[in-house]
């Protein structure tokens, strides 16, 4: 099966590409068949309309990766994530996708 | 880009604080070295960074070093980053320097800040020694390969000048009005 992944980013935040080089070591290191792409997301009226909850917002088959519970949508956001060790980054946890996209 | 170059002279400003004092960079108070940091509440980046910036502080008090952080960001889009929520942030995280607010944003634009958190560090001639990052790696404190900030005091609290003058600052862009 195929795992159709999708990034929505933003220009105001340098979280794509290194979350775009820990999804490829995933699917690498696992053998994953995957999907990945990317879309620039351009004013406030789309990030609303995909549920954008700042720079990366990931979706895996459709789904959000570790949604956010707000609905503020906000074109320059950068999204926060949670590190393995309970701190703050703005990139995912390798571990926390690496399961996600296992299962997926 | 900063509007500001090496060598520069600081920019002075009168900002207020979240401690409720107000601050300019000839403040008899502040160490003779400054480091002014443009960050914010709500930026990821800015966050994963900030217990470094307290243990800087912490580590080159004693050379006369003084962090001076200041948020420029728009919180009326970015309701996070408002004085009454940075007040919250300095008295959660105990904050060891100033936080101020640039509430007209003039001062950011005024150095050409453009990241948050974006440093630009003054020797004590005032001049302009460094500019851009705090390290090389926001994840992982464990993990960085070049210490910019701490280098370049290192070298600056001895009179010289920074071995590197000039890296990228890494964070979210200032959110302007």
């Amino acid at each position: 099966m195929v795992i159709n992944l999708l990034i929505l980013h933003n220009n105001s935040c340098p979280s794509l590409e290194p979350t775009v080089q820990r999804i490829n070591e995933i699917i690498e290191e696992n053998n994953l068949k995957a999907n990945l792409s990317t879309k620039l997301l351009k004013n406030d009226q789309e990030a609303k309309n995909w549920e954008f909850s700042g720079s990366p917002t990931i979706y895996i088959n459709n789904i959000q990766f570790e949604p956010i519970d707000s609905n503020l949508y906000r074109l320059e956001n950068c999204r926060t994530f949670i590190n393995d060790e309970g701190g703050i980054s703005p990139v995912p946890s390798k571990n926390k996708l690496e399961k996600v996209l296992i299962k997926a | 880009m900063p509007n500001i170059k090496i060598n520069d002279p600081y920019i002075n400003f009168l900002l207020s604080a979240t401690d409720g004092q107000k601050y300019s960079l000839d403040l008899p108070s502040l160490g003779k070295i400054k480091v002014l940091i443009f960050s914010c509440n709500h930026c990821p980046y800015a966050q994963a960074w900030e217990n470094r910036i307290i243990n800087i502080q912490e580590k080159y008090s004693k050379d006369g070093v003084s962090i001076i952080m200041i948020s420029s960001n728009d919180s009326d889009a970015y309701p996070e980053d408002s004085f009454e929520k940075m007040k919250e942030r300095h008295d959660e995280k105990k904050f060891n320097f100033p936080y101020l607010y640039d509430e007209t944003q003039e001062i950011a634009k005024m150095y050409g800040a453009e990241r948050t958190p974006e440093v630009f560090v003054f020797d004590n001639l005032g001049l302009l020694r460094y500019t851009g990052a705090i390290d090389d790696n926001y994840e992982d404190e464990s993990a960085v390969n070049s210490s910019y900030l701490m280098d370049a005091l290192d070298n600056i609290v001895k009179g010289n000048k920074a071995s590197v003058e000039i890296t990228d600052a890494v964070g979210c862009t200032i959110k302007w009005k």
